[in-house]
């Protein structure tokens, strides 16, 4: 029988299954693996932002400072470190820009804008003087986030309190509590927790303030 | 002529087979580079966390070793029976004296990445203590030398100094007060009290401009019960602003205190000629301590250095790398850092007091340079 010189259609058909399913199954993989990568890349550029954010803020609270000014209005001097429920702020030796001197940072949380920031030199004044002024700038817009500030009672015992202010206690508190919440529920993100004991707590030229029950 | 149909198929599967290898290739290198970055990162981050901790741990030390300063020696440890005159000269120099900023050795050992520093604050001009005609002396020193300085600008400088530190808002006759200060771009008030940073001095009118290329946080302090200062531990920025001091007599004392110690004025006077010792005089005190001292920590550069020349050698010509060498050395680049802390140890019983932290502190200059130069020239 003379061999035909051309392909059977079945021998075609099978070869072009055959061939399709390959190419199908290595661009299915292909696709997978590139995706992947660039899911993983910015992923990891987020998370790395947000780490050096959430690290940015763990040293400038080790750092914080007992800076006092003078309020010209009550003829006192006070320490600054002023914190509500909605708002934190303190004075640092540690700035984004590692600038020498003195940093305010002052942080807002908002349900809708997330952590916000402002910051100005501290200089030797009252820095909300400069503050009211700026614009906030996002720090971390998916997280809101909630303080709490250990006070040294007397020389036994400590208690955590939600606000602080200066003016009436003279002195920072021994440490900070700052917990990050994501926004959206049941997202990937998790609860981030920062532990900033503040080792510089008084200001030498001014005696903390005793709580009184 | 047609080909059998064998052949045809034949070749077929060869192309079929590349292309599957090419593109199996690409896939493996596409993992393979995935997980590099990841292994990467994670290798950095436990790079950095692991000197942080050894950074952490150091620091505890180094105040611990502040700590020890205050205790009694043991008994075995107070008597030497080495009698070699060089052991000799090293057990009657005072101990403090080794916190002048030399890399030191702790009683306890480090990481080996990590070198401790402390810096004893009798070594440094107190800005808090500091009276009108030494401040003066210093600025009249800075702008040009003494008789030389110009009396108009000097005036400026010294009103608007007390006009800072005074607690009241009336201006002095060339000071500046309230008003000044809140007519610049960035306003601000007066301290109208003593600083609390050292930095805070910039913020006084004209003093920007004068200690522009002075590293404020190594020459200056705000503790201790004067301003005078003590040579065993000086700095090279304090030097630098004391009267009577050059860049010459500096060397020498340098020099000198690596194997001596200033008991008095009679040491000094040996290496800084007399005229200039009249101006130093009353700005030093050979036995001076105050008990404050500043802990720097920082991690050897050298490994990565190290990683960066490998970088270059492999991808940069010579003629490159000697211009990327030109660039670390440029002004541009910020200073060597260090973790910080200053700290009073009057105790050998409670932790040191903590009075300022900075993570990025600059480091101050490196004695060692002066000293030798001293040295070659004797």
């Amino acid at each position: 029988m003379k061999k035909s010189a051309g392909f059977t259609l079945i021998e075609l058909v099978v070869a072009m299954t055959l061939t399709a399913l390959l190419l199908g199954m290595l661009t299915v993989g292909l696709y997978g693996v590139v995706n992947d990568w660039q899911r993983d890349g910015s992923a990891l550029d987020t998370t790395l932002d947000r780490t050096l954010v959430v690290l940015q803020l763990d040293r400038a609270l080790q750092s914080a400072f007992p800076h006092s000014y003078i309020d010209t209005k009550k003829l006192g001097q006070y320490v600054y470190f002023e914190a509500d429920k909605n708002s934190l702020s303190f004075v640092s030796t540690v700035s984004p820009q590692r600038k020498a001197g003195l940093t305010a940072w002052y942080l807002t949380s908002d349900d809708k804008k997330g952590v916000q920031l402002k910051q100005t030199p501290a200089f030797a004044d009252d820095p909300r003087l400069r503050l009211d002024d700026l614009d906030p700038v996002p720090l971390l817009p998916e997280y809101t986030a909630q303080w709490s500030f250990l006070l040294q009672k007397n020389a036994d015992t400590k208690e955590w309190v939600q606000e602080w202010s200066g003016r009436d206690h003279q002195s920072l508190p021994i440490a900070v509590h700052l917990t990050l919440t994501p926004r959206e529920k049941g997202g990937s993100k998790q609860v981030l927790e920062i532990l900033a004991p503040i080792r510089v707590w008084r200001n030498p030229s001014l005696q903390p303030i005793a709580p009184t029950n | 002529m047609r080909q059998p149909t064998a052949q045809l198929q034949r070749g077929s599967v060869v192309i079929i087979t590349l292309w599957t290898i090419t593109l199996m290739i690409i896939l493996v290198a596409v993992l393979a580079s995935q997980t590099r970055l990841s292994a990467e990162v994670a290798y950095a981050h436990k790079l950095e966390l692991t000197n942080f901790a050894a950074q952490q741990s150091a620091l505890n030390q180094a105040e611990m070793e502040l700590m020890m300063e205050r205790m009694p020696l043991p008994p075995e440890q107070q008597q030497s029976n080495d009698v070699s005159a060089a052991s000799l000269n090293q057990a009657l120099k005072t101990p403090a004296y080794r916190y002048n900023g030399q890399t030191l050795k702790l009683a306890y050992p480090q990481a080996d990445n990590i070198e401790v520093r402390i810096w004893e604050h009798a070594g440094k001009i107190n800005l808090r203590e500091i009276s009108p005609p030494h401040l003066r002396q210093l600025l009249e020193k800075k702008l040009g030398g003494q008789g030389k300085a110009d009396t108009d600008k000097l005036d400026m400088l010294m009103d608007a100094w007390t006009d800072w530190n005074d607690l009241n808002d009336g201006v002095s006759p060339k000071g500046a007060e309230k008003d000044y200060y809140l007519g610049l771009p960035t306003p601000y008030l007066p301290r109208n009290g003593k600083p609390e940073t050292v930095e805070e001095i910039l913020n006084i009118k004209g003093f920007a401009e004068v200690f522009a290329d002075v590293d404020l946080d190594a020459a200056f302090t705000l503790y201790g019960q004067d301003e005078l200062v003590n040579l065993n531990v000086a700095t090279v920025e304090a030097m630098r602003l004391l009267p009577g001091l050059d860049d010459d007599s500096i060397g020498k004392i340098l020099a000198w205190r690596k194997d001596h110690e200033f008991q008095g004025n009679g040491d000094v006077a040996q290496l800084v000629p007399p005229e200039k010792m009249n101006d130093l005089r009353p700005w030093i005190n050979s036995r001076k301590t105050t008990g404050y001292y500043t802990i720097m920590i920082s991690t050897k550069p050298e490994a990565k250095a190290d990683g960066d020349d490998n970088k270059t050698d492999t991808t940069a010509k010579p003629a490159d790398k000697a211009a990327a060498k030109k660039t670390a050395t440029d002004d541009n680049t910020p200073p060597p850092t260090a973790f910080a802390e200053t700290v009073y140890a009057p105790s050998p019983t409670d932790r040191p007091q903590v009075l300022k932290i900075n993570p990025y502190q600059q480091i101050p200059l490196d004695p060692e340079p002066l000293a030798a130069a001293a040295e070659a020239k004797k």
